[in-house]
């Protein structure tokens, strides 16, 4: 690769640093007001904690309940995410790589649900929950999760399934493996990238979604971390170094997980620049 | 690598299945479903946790759901889904009063009048305390709330800062509280704290303004459109607001200011005087330096003494859901009882240091502390309470609008144009 | 009958199944709805009002205040979300000692709850002078602004938090594209003389065309919708001036009881998204060769 000058190397990273400050400021300010007491993060909020309060953390996990929520939360978004990959993976190989009569109305049928806005199908969907009297089910929860995953997930997957070159398919084809062979041994393992970032979507999507849990699932044993969150807003008590505190523990697994999956990407990025 | 991810995948499946439904319940057990707004760190919580656990022990075959959430967006999100739906808690906290007739009057909301045989229980309350939930005159015969509080409001001022503006007597009249307001601005301190962001701190300083400039009468005529929001009267209710901000009475830029926020710079001693309900008191109490808060009436206007006595005070309650088969009906009315009950509510009033709808609990001066004796000499000195101007009116959109048009007001608006915005929204429904 | 029929079935089913169960028929049940007039109670029966509901929600100036709230909302996050989140992609690059760090936590934000983010930034945004960035200010002399409270700068500091929360999907996305382009290519333009600005402007920007159409495609139909950050941040106020579709859709259903209102907005949302969505599709359809 072509070296670069050391002035535009150095301006890059001065650059750089002067955004990280800016993306990294609010996360920061997050950091310190958790070790603050409520009163101080109003009034001085550049001040250092003082006295550091650490005891804003196992006040949150309590209060919050934020431990059970946490686990409720990992374990729903962990499903959901594993599950909307694969159907929608399955559903954007075929609308992208097996043309058929009216694939492109379901690609927009799909695609159109991006737009849903979740609050307008409170009411239908707590109609027929109520109808069938279920309540506080995660199968519940979770399809519903699935299912509004599906647009932004077949979206991500038939668009990029399309970059996968077709003679890589018909060698395979010529070989004699059948399709579904194909595409667990062949096409998934090219798509991570594109399956990674859909997952990092639905990841968010389920990890932070409030409405469904606060609307489906009254439980206490089975809230998430969104709801936990909203615990420390009292009718007219708040406790805003508590909530810092709440907002750091819970920001944890994402980045975790973003971690983890990020060396997928890599894996696939390389493997992509490799082939070609 | 493959493998892991087909384990992973089967794994989450399988446990989907097993896991996914909540724990099975015998079918004998009785399951009540509650909903308030105390929760997460509500500091009433431990005592609804203890009611809770009593009950619980003398019917062993009911398991009592606390689904209680404290954020008043997701709160109403519950409520009007249950309504829509018909699935509704069992019983549920309201803070408003003509806003809960709809729902009387479609039946979906119990009469829950015959509680009333019990009388060592039903005579404990302050007399009249059941008609705030009385529908009959809007079509809707019966009561339909237990109570939960009646709240009335006052403000709670800063004895240091008062004597450092050098304001010897609090303002009675005012013109009173004008000068009071001049004479802190003097000495530089912030008059008046006020969370403009929150839109009912303003509602609650027009409720105030309302009734000593037109009396509670007024607002009632409002709702019943009697009168209208453009008469002169109640245009000059929102002009006195925007003359406090002209005087300097609030924070620069305070329509910004949330009510965590003023609550918090009132507490650290950062301005003279907060407009606040009696649920204000347990905060003040748990302060170190509580002795250096006290309360004084809402000033009454020189040119109408006739409404000196009218005061605000909220009447929040239990609304219980209707429609449940009899032994349904009399547990969720027996709890809700438990919690009104002496010895409940006395442990409100001495622990929590808030105030209780019932008189017979016998409370001693070491019970209340200056700021609450404030707030219950609202009781005492009030010829007429009045509650939220919007509870008085059968659509939620006025109230709303009232208060939106308070803080449009505020922000450039005049006081004609904010009152002609309510009407309106009335004319147009 | 194509032989993959079978396959084309079996792979589209659950996906499928899932979606028009879950989602695409309670929003049409839903939609039907807006063809009504029903107060909440589910006791009470709809009650038919055609196209009243429309009407009303066309003439309603709080509505088209909230379309032009919601356009410019649009544009922002759209413009800035795939500037910052494509041209950090071009300048990190893939050797830059410490890309990996960076790429991280530029994406920090994104991870964050939406509760969490709108509620931080509410405090950064304080109008009050001891507000975090009127305190800022204070330093340079600056007087407090008023920020959210004010509805010229309200909209633009919803934006700007939805900007810093968003703009690390972008990014990812950004460089799952640029790694994707031929090294070959490169190298090529490379020896024959080509400098880095041209490399990017001729090569590296065209072969990522459909990755950024895919970022726009994602930013428009997203922020359409946008829902929380401009509940949790201004409620649609101060006095209903900073509504969006969807945060009027919200509180005409759940609060003034109109639901039959709100299922219009939502209709209408939903109506905007099929358009968007059929119109850049054949836009990305028609840039497709090879």
């Amino acid at each position: 690769m072509q070296l670069e000058t050391r002035t535009s190397k150095t301006l890059k990273y001065a650059f750089l640093t002067l955004f990280t400050l800016l993306v990294a400021f609010p996360v920061y300010f997050a950091l310190v007001s958790s070790l603050k007491s409520s009163i101080d993060v109003f009034l001085k909020p550049f001040r250092w904690p003082q006295p550091v309060m650490w005891e804003n953390y196992p006040r949150a996990i309590a209060i919050g309940n934020i431990g059970v929520c946490f686990l409720n939360s990992i374990y729903i978004t962990v499903v959901t995410m594993v599950v909307s990959a694969l159907i929608g993976t399955m559903a954007g190989y075929v609308l992208s790589r097996l043309p058929f009569k009216g694939s492109k109305f379901w690609y927009v049928i799909f695609v159109a649900g991006m737009m849903i806005p979740m609050q307008s199908v409170i009411i239908p969907l707590s109609f027929v929950m109520g109808k069938v009297q279920v309540h506080d089910s995660y199968i519940m929860l979770m399809s519903l999760y699935i299912a509004f995953n599906m647009p932004m997930t077949v979206f991500i997957t038939t668009n990029f399934l399309k970059g996968i070159p077709k003679e890589l398919e018909e060698a395979a084809l010529i070989d004699g493996s059948t399709r579904t062979y194909l595409f667990f041994r062949i096409i998934i393992p090219l798509s991570i990238p594109g399956i990674t970032t859909a997952s990092i979507f639905n990841f968010l999507g389920s990890w932070n979604n409030l409405l469904f849990p606060l609307v489906f699932v009254s439980k206490k044993s089975m809230q998430v971390i969104a709801i936990g969150l909203q615990s420390f807003f009292a009718q007219r008590i708040s406790d805003y170094g508590g909530v810092m505190a709440a907002i750091i523990i819970s920001i944890l697994p994402p980045i975790l997980a973003y971690v983890f999956l990020q060396e997928k990407v890599e894996e696939g990025m390389v493997a992509g620049a490799v082939k070609g | 690598m493959k493998r892991i991810g087909a384990l992973l995948l089967v794994f989450s499946l399988l446990s989907a299945f097993v896991f996914a439904n909540g724990d099975g319940e015998s079918t004998q057990t009785i399951t009540l479903r509650m909903l308030t707004r105390t929760a997460g760190a509500d500091p009433a919580v431990p005592l609804w946790e203890d009611a809770i656990a009593e009950f619980q022990a003398l019917h062993p075959e009911v398991i009592i759901q606390d689904d209680s959430v404290n954020q008043e967006a997701a709160y109403s999100n519950i409520i009007k889904t249950g309504f829509a739906t018909g699935n509704l808690p069992n019983f549920f906290y309201d803070g408003g009063t003509v806003g809960m007739v709809k729902y009387a009057k479609e039946g979906v909301i119990q009469d829950i009048s015959p509680a009333f045989d019990d009388a060592e229980w039903y005579n404990g309350f302050a007399e009249g305390t059941f008609d705030n939930w009385k529908f009959d005159s809007f079509g809707a015969p019966g009561y339909y709330a237990f109570p939960h509080a009646m709240s009335p409001e006052a403000i709670v001022y800063n004895k240091k800062l008062f004597a450092q503006a050098g304001i010897e007597k609090t303002p009675e009249t005012w013109n009173e509280l004008l000068v009071a307001i001049d004479q802190l601005n003097a000495a530089g301190i912030v008059p008046w704290e006020m969370g403009g962001a929150a839109l009912w701190r303003t509602g609650h300083l027009h409720n105030y303004i309302m009734y000593k400039w037109c009396g509670v009468q007024k607002a009632i005529d409002l709702g019943t459109r009697q009168a209208k929001w453009t008469d002169s009267d109640v245009v000059e209710t929102f002009q006195f607001i925007k003359d406090l901000k002209a005087r300097g009475a609030f924070r620069e830029n305070f329509e910004g200011l949330d009510y965590d926020m003023e609550k918090s710079l009132f507490l650290a001693g950062e301005s003279a005087m907060v407009l606040n309900g009696v649920w204000f008191a347990g905060e003040v109490s748990a302060l170190e330096n509580s002795e250096d808060f006290g309360t004084f009436h809402f000033p009454y206007f020189e040119e109408k003494p006739e409404f000196k006595g009218h005061m605000v005070c909220y009447p929040e309650g239990y609304y219980v859901k209707a429609g449940m088969d009899e032994e349904e009906l009399a547990l969720t009315i027996e709890f809700l009882k438990l919690w009104t009950s002496k010895k409940i509510q006395a442990r409100k009033v001495k622990e929590l240091k808030m105030l209780s709808p019932r008189v017979d609990l016998g409370l001693t001066s070491e019970d209340l502390n200056e700021v609450l004796v404030g707030y219950s000499a609202v009781f005492s000195d009030s010829t007429m309470l009045g509650s939220d101007i919007a509870s008085y009116d059968p659509l939620s959109e006025v109230g709303d609008q009232a208060r939106n048009s308070v803080i449009g007001m505020l922000l450039g608006q005049s006081a004609e144009e904010a009152a002609a915005s309510v009407q309106a929204v009335i004319d147009n429904n | 009958m194509n032989k993959n029929t079978g396959l084309i079935i079996s792979f589209l089913f659950p996906a499928l199944a899932f979606y028009v169960l879950m989602a695409l028929i309670p929003i049409v049940y839903s939609l039907y709805f807006a063809f009504f007039d029903w107060p909440g109670i589910h006791t009470v029966p709809l009650k038919f009002v055609g196209f009243g509901n429309f009407v009303k929600m066309f003439t309603s100036p709080r509505f088209l205040l909230s379309l032009k709230n919601v356009a410019w909302f649009v544009f922002l996050n759209v413009v800035f979300q795939t500037l910052l989140g494509y041209g950090i992609a071009l300048l990190l690059g893939t050797y830059l000692r410490g890309f990996k760090q960076f790429k991280l936590l530029f994406f920090l934000p994104v991870v964050l709850p939406m509760t969490a983010t709108s509620l931080l930034w509410k405090f950064i945004f304080l109008p009050n002078p001891t507000g975090v960035l009127n305190s800022l200010l204070s330093l340079f002399g600056v007087d407090a602004v008023a920020w959210l409270l004010d509805a010229q700068t309200a909209m633009n500091c919803i934006a700007a938090a939805n900007i810093w929360q968003g703009f690390g999907y972008h990014l990812i996305i950004a460089f799952a594209a640029i790694t994707t382009v031929s090294t070959d290519m490169i190298e090529a333009a490379t020896i024959d003389g080509c400098n880095r600005f041209q490399r990017v402007m001729k090569i590296i920007l065209p072969s990522i065309r459909n990755a950024i159409m895919i970022s726009i495609i994602l930013n428009v139909t997203g922020n359409l919708k946008n829902f929380d950050i401009v509940f949790v941040m201004t409620e649609g106020g101060p006095n209903n001036l900073t509504h969006v579709p969807s945060t009027l859709m919200y509180v005409e259903a759940f609060k003034y009881d109109h639901y039959g209102l709100g299922s219009a907005i939502a209709a209408f949302i939903f109506a905007l998204s099929l358009l968007v969505t059929g119109v850049s599709t054949k836009l990305l359809g028609s840039k497709e060769n090879v």
